[in-house]
């Protein structure tokens, strides 16, 4: 009797921890599936960056060290970022251990890293001569080597410049390391907009009218940004010089004019017109007369966004009673329903390179998320899983997201890999939203 | 009332008895100890030899001594000028072949012989046999940069979007060239795997991975050509 009373007190104790485990090993199970289906058939290439190396014949002052240690910082910056690589830490506790200094190639290999990238400094006057090496770890052969000298002050477009070149040599992609992010801040009752390096540095007002600046817009160089103000009233079109913050007026219409997205051939704008009583997307030149209107719907149409060959847009439209997705093509005829999933989609870019497009997806929670679909209506993927999620922005090479969340209280901006790993954040001011990634201007 | 407390008592009694006989007292804790080893904190004064037990004989492998690179890495300058002194001599480099050379090859010869199994070197595809790529070949044996079939391989890969469902294993092979700056200047399907679609999403992920990492400054030819085959298998 009392062997079975145990018995039963066991089976009661131990039932408990096992439905847990179990429940563990489902979620466990899941995240491997979500795993497999985000990373098919990819590996992040490591890479090791080494220390930059002094090899001037002078002595070193404390400024130009300390510069060679901000360059180091920010080309594994650069490299940790970027979709493609992994950045292997130099590991202090092995050097310690081993009473070493430095790192050879049998180090590096031992610590993961495939690639070796190799930095090296002068200071000939005022300047920087940075050369960097481009070594395989497992054959020991110099892959590519390089220089760049500008001015010290100037340290971070050096270390950019060969963090681009490092991809260039090891993708045969463009580098994104001298793209630039533009961003709405709220100040008060005003929004102003601001212009900042793609890792959040050298933040600077684009704009400084004291009204609401919303909805801004690279041009394809990315020398402009277009945007709806307040300014004057009514809600109209205007562009920004990045260089210099000189502004100019696009377009002025009746009522409102929002959303603007420019075409990949930078020769149209689609945006949204309420100058007929209801929200629909037209088509207008650089100069802001109207080509076409597309739309003719009593539903509010909202977010158009241009497909890579300016042939299609996409769109959000609550003509069914809730916001979904459509697409058409750039003359307005062939319109069809993309999303079917969830019951709130909206704010759609479509990938300069690729044929997905990303949005924000309302979850049955009534959290808002970053999804992104297959222009093909395919492979529905949830790219965020914590926070209030939402204006997700492709940047030019089409393998990173920006977008704004209030995942720690504040409202700030965030970067992640088109799979929705690495994500890392940009902002710490709060009150940032709308980004947009534009190209690196040559 | 008599009653009532004769059979209060006897329930009582009865409850009491089902209770010592399910929890059996113990008077007293029965503790056991294993058997007791007595044992000298110091050492006795002298140790009594015992005979020596005959252990099998292992063999200790001679550990590999990792040789460092020889190359000094704070002066890449050197290194590079070392690298090139310290590689093999590479085999008098084929010259780049045309397409037309080479479908003639293929069609009038067979693969088993010819100077085309010479020239063509297997590469070492990451994840080994059980990538999809395994059996992949350069057609220019001084091609010799790991990293960069990596890379390259690594770019199909994520760009591959295999449509097809089988319980079989088909293959489809594609040969491509790629010139210095890592663009694809001819592509076609060597061998097809019958299936249409499946060809069609292999062609689609190698021109779509393009432009790859452009040739190594080192490596003097100015084009190289892969033939690479996709694998499906069945999961």
């Amino acid at each position: 009797m009392k062997e079975k009373i145990t018995i039963l007190l066991l089976i009661v104790v131990l039932t408990i921890p096992s439905i847990s485990l179990a429940q563990a090993n489902n979620n466990r199970i899941r995240n491997i599936f979500f795993d497999t289906l985000t990373t098919t058939g990819f590996n992040a290439t490591p890479i090791g960056v080494d220390n930059m190396e002094f090899i001037g014949n002078k002595y070193i002052t404390l400024d130009d060290s300390l510069i060679m240690r901000q360059v180091t910082q920010v080309v594994q910056n650069d490299i940790d970022f970027y979709a493609d690589f992994e950045l292997v830490p130099l590991d202090s506790f092995f050097m310690q251990v081993y009473e070493i200094t430095s790192l050879d190639f049998l180090g590096w290999k031992r610590l993961g890293a495939d690639i070796l990238v190799k930095l090296e400094a002068e200071f000939p006057s005022t300047n920087l001569r940075a050369r960097w090496y481009l070594f395989d770890t497992q054959t020991t052969q110099q892959i590519a080597k390089g220089s760049f000298e500008y001015h010290k002050m100037y340290w971070r477009e050096i270390a950019h410049n060969i963090s681009d070149e490092i991809v260039h040599i090891l993708t045969g992609d463009e580098g994104i390391f001298r793209t630039k992010i533009a961003f709405v801040k709220k100040n008060n009752e005003n929004k102003e907009l601001f212009v900042a390096d793609y890792d959040g540095a050298n933040e600077r007002k684009l704009t400084n009218n004291g009204s609401i600046n919303i909805s801004p817009f690279f041009s394809p160089d990315g020398k402009d940004v277009y945007f709806t103000s307040y300014v004057d009233g009514n809600p109209q079109l205007y562009k920004v010089r990045v260089e210099n913050g000189k502004v100019n007026r696009v377009a002025t219409f009746p009522g409102l004019i929002a959303a603007p997205a420019v075409s990949p051939d930078g020769n149209k704008i689609a945006c949204i017109l309420t100058k007929d009583g209801n929200s629909e997307i037209y088509v207008l030149d650089l100069n802001g007369r109207v080509i076409k209107r597309l739309t003719y719907h009593r539903a509010i149409e909202n977010s158009p966004s241009w497909s890579p060959d300016g042939h299609s847009i996409v769109f959000s439209s609550d003509r069914t009673g809730q916001p979904q997705l459509y697409i058409m093509d750039a003359d307005g005829l062939n319109l069809h329903r993309l999303t079917y999933k969830g019951n709130y989609n909206d704010s759609p870019v479509w990938s300069k390179l690729s044929s997905r497009i990303t949005f924000v997806s309302r979850s049955k929670r009534g959290r808002f998320d970053i999804a992104s679909i297959d222009t093909s209506g395919t492979d529905y993927r949830l790219l965020t899983d914590v926070g209030m999620n939402e204006n997700p922005h492709f940047c030019p090479d089409g393998k990173h997201i920006i977008f704004s969340s209030r995942r720690y209280g504040k409202r700030n901006l965030y970067t992640m890999d088109i799979t929705g790993r690495n994500q890392r954040r940009l902002t710490k001011s709060g009150n940032c939203s709308n980004p947009v990634w534009g190209t690196a201007v040559r | 009332m008599k009653r009532d407390i004769v059979f209060s008592l006897v329930l009582h009694a009865l409850i009491i008895c089902a209770t010592l006989w399910t929890v059996p007292i113990k008077w007293r804790k029965e503790v056991t100890y294993d058997d007791i080893i007595s044992v000298q904190l110091t050492a006795p004064s002298e140790i009594l030899p015992t005979e020596p037990v005959l252990l099998e004989s292992v063999e200790i492998p001679e550990p590999i001594a990792e040789e460092p690179p020889e190359i000094p890495i704070t002066s890449p300058t050197t290194l590079e000028e070392t690298t090139v002194t310290e590689k093999p001599k590479p085999k008098p480099k084929p010259k780049p072949k045309k397409p037309e050379q080479r479908k003639k090859k293929t069609t009038s010869e067979p693969k088993s012989s010819g100077t085309s199994q010479v020239e063509n070197k297997e590469i070492e595809t990451p994840g080994g046999s059980g990538s999809p790529f395994a059996g992949a070949t350069v057609d220019n044996a001084s091609f010799n940069y790991p990293y960069w079939f990596t890379q390259t391989f690594n770019k199909i890969a994520t760009n591959w979007k295999n449509p097809v469902v089988y319980d079989g294993t088909i293959v489809c092979t594609i040969y491509f060239q790629v010139i210095r700056s890592g663009r694809i200047i001819e592509m076609r399907i060597e061998k097809t795997s019958g299936i249409s679609e499946f060809d069609e999403s292999c062609m689609r992920a190698v021109s779509g991975a393009a432009p790859f990492p452009p040739l190594p400054s080192q490596f003097r030819d100015e084009i190289i050509g892969l033939t690479l085959p996709f694998k499906h298998s069945p999961r």
